[in-house]
């Protein structure tokens, strides 16, 4: 099977100019993503996870070119950071979106029609509007909401409802590949429940490919095939679901999934937790060799020294002393 | 309140049909907002009693406002004081002419000066502004340096040299007024842009591929509005302040036409004769339609921002 998007070696780095500093001064670099590589096959879906900061939403960003990136991102064998900027626009509909704040990202002073619209009036101008409008009732229905409420605005709607909506306007020009930045953070737990099995729904039913982003493992867990752990801009542990979830090999990973609460107060109790001391380091100073061995139980002085690589064959790991909890405490 | 039963068995045909919901959009909670408002609806009712009488007066009136009445001319003082009997409503001024005439052209005038002006403002500005925040970077930096180099020379010292450069007339004294006041409106905007530039409703935009002339028409404008609209109310005095000024020191609006600030501008001379009408009427009109605007600015801005209050 050929990769539908395939990541190489992207990094994004932000020049950071400090309050006072003199224009010509060379700038503080922040590398917020470093040389992240990874491959999505079609109708997959890649689980993205890591804490604040790990750089998870600039890798999106970057992958769609909202953010100047490094590297290759290869969509369907062409290079779509090298790609000029009138083609990238008609690829633009191949890879869509669905935020994290679901009334933040809808014009408040839009009707859901013209929301849910927009994509397709920018695509496919050629539509004539009674076109436009059973199309974006048809989306509507398929998201959960009534075709009638086409005229409403979104402060009329509820979170979950407004997410629903910007799925719909993401869904409506038939991407292949849908970004899905932590969709359901913001929302009750009951609710994203209900978006998370509608997301699953639209996936099996449109043949999507889906790159997911949360910080919430067991939404993770339910929804990707592949899981992806990133830690201060870097890949730790790039994954199938069943392995990284029953067999963690990176001590990044194993300690994220010891603070996963089990849903079972005896289980909870005997569980062993992992706790990582201390504070996601400044990214504008990160770590010599590699990055997690300032929180790491098994920091080693070969860690300090060298950058490990991402090796390994299905289950890649970033780490000098890979292996299963326990294993090489120090 | 109960609903009828005819009424349930409607509604409850109107939902089996699935009709289209009418949503309500901000604008129209803005609207309901307003109308409580008892200061700015009064602030309305003044407004539109001015606008009647600019819009009437001179219809009502028996005589033009260019017409001299040539037995009272020079003998205001005695003979000039508001005389319901002949017609004079509001009296006469010192060339015989009827005030109540005059008052509803210089009213006007005034009005009209003040809404051209700002809407060559808030068209300027706006635009202006908006592409600015929106572009960024060293473009939005030119800009608004050459808004501050705009702000920094003394407006009203270019305004009577473009009057005098020109020749003292309405076109002029207009654009000159729109043209030198919407650096400020610029710079209102463009700081509200860049506030918005970073909703994830803009990001969505340009994730699709929307074109930023799009952006900025569909979705920065519309969302700015608010804050323009309340800016505008609060230039419309603001520009028929200046126009009075500059009609006071005799450099705007010609003779037989008139302005508030004009009338206002004899009225003060002709005080020491006692014709007191003079000044009375045109400022009362002045006074009216400052305070209009005024209210209605305050109103709309508690309005069209309730998280604000």
């Amino acid at each position: 099977m050929t990769p539908l998007i395939e990541a190489r070696n992207l990094s994004v780095t932000f020049a950071i100019r400090r309050e006072g500093q003199m224009p010509w001064a060379a700038p503080a670099m922040l590398q917020a993503v470093r040389d992240v590589s990874f491959v999505l096959y079609p109708g997959q879906t890649l689980g993205i996870v890591g804490e604040s900061g790990s750089g998870k939403s600039t890798l999106a960003r970057a992958l769609i070119r909202m953010l100047p990136a490094t590297g290759k991102v290869m969509f369907q064998s062409t290079d779509l950071l090298t790609l000029p900027p009138a083609l990238m626009l008609a690829r633009r509909a191949d890879i869509q979106m669905v935020f994290q704040d679901p009334f933040a990202s809808l014009d408040p002073r839009m009707t859901v029609g013209q929301i849910v619209a927009e994509p397709l009036r920018t695509h496919y101008p050629r539509l004539s509007a009674p076109e436009v409008k059973a199309r974006v009732q048809v989306m509507m229905d398929k998201v959960g909401l009534l075709p009638n409420q086409i005229n409403r605005y979104p402060h009329e709607f509820s979170g979950g409802q407004c997410q629903r909506i910007g799925i719909a306007r993401a869904l409506i020009v038939e991407p292949k590949v849908l970004i899905c930045d932590e969709p359901v953070s913001a929302l009750d737990v009951s609710i994203q429940a209900q978006v998370i099995n509608l997301l699953a729904e639209l996936r099996r039913d449109l043949g999507l490919a889906m790159i997911f982003i949360a910080h919430d493992l067991s939404v993770v867990k339910h929804i990707s095939d592949r899981v992806m752990v990133m830690y201060l801009g870097k890949v730790m542990e790039d994954a199938p679901k069943s392995a990284l979830f029953a067999a963690p090999q990176h001590p990044y990973t194993q300690a994220l999934l010891s603070a996963v609460p089990i849903p079972n107060p005896a289980a909870e109790r005997a569980k062993k937790m992992i706790a990582l001391d201390g504070e996601l380091p400044s990214p504008m100073a990160p770590p010599s060799g590699c990055v997690f061995r300032t929180r790491c139980v098994r920091a080693h002085p070969r860690c300090a020294a060298e950058v490990p690589a991402l090796l390994g064959g299905s289950q890649a790991v970033a780490c000098h002393l890979p292996g299963p909890v326990g294993a090489t405490e120090s | 309140m109960a609903l009828s039963p005819i009424d349930l068995d409607a509604l409850a045909q109107r939902l089996a049909r699935l009709d289209e919901v009418k949503g309500r959009s901000l604008w129209a909670d803005a609207r309901v907002r307003f109308g409580r408002n008892t200061a700015a609806m009064a602030g309305v009712g003044l407004l539109l009693v001015c606008l009647a009488f600019a819009a009437l007066g001179q219809a009502i009136s028996p005589y033009s406002y260019d017409y001299i009445d040539f037995t009272i001319m020079g003998h205001a003082a005695d003979m000039g004081a508001p005389d319901w009997a002949k017609g004079y409503y509001f009296g006469v001024d010192d060339q015989g002419r009827d005030l109540f005439a005059r008052a509803a052209m210089g009213t006007r005038i005034s009005l009209y000066v003040g809404v051209v002006g700002t809407a060559i403002s808030v068209l300027v500005g706006t635009l202006y502004g908006a592409i600015a925040g929106y572009v960024g970077g060293w473009i939005d930096g030119l800009m608004m340096r050459l808004v501050d180099v705009l702000l920094a020379i003394p407006f009203m010292f270019v305004l009577i040299l473009l009057l005098v450069m020109f020749g003292k007339s309405l076109g002029v004294l207009l654009v000159g007024i729109g043209f030198l006041s919407w650096p400020s409106m610029a710079r209102i905007v463009r700081g509200q842009t860049l506030t918005l530039k970073s909703r994830e409703y803009i990001e969505a935009a340009q994730a699709t591929g929307v074109p930023a002339l799009r952006i900025i028409l569909r979705h920065i404008v519309p969302n700015l509005l608010g804050i323009v609209i309340v800016y505008a109310t609060l230039l419309v005095p603001d520009i028929i302040l200046t126009e009075s000024f500059i009609s006071f020191l005799g450099l705007g609006v010609q003779e037989p036409q008139t302005s508030l600030g004009a009338l206002i501008s004899e009225g003060a001379k002709t005080m020491r004769y006692g014709t007191l009408w003079q000044l009375g009427f045109p400022m009362l009109f002045f006074i009216m339609t400052m305070f209009a605007f005024y209210f209605i600015g305050d109103g709309l801005r508690d309005a069209l921002d309730p998280k604000d209050r």
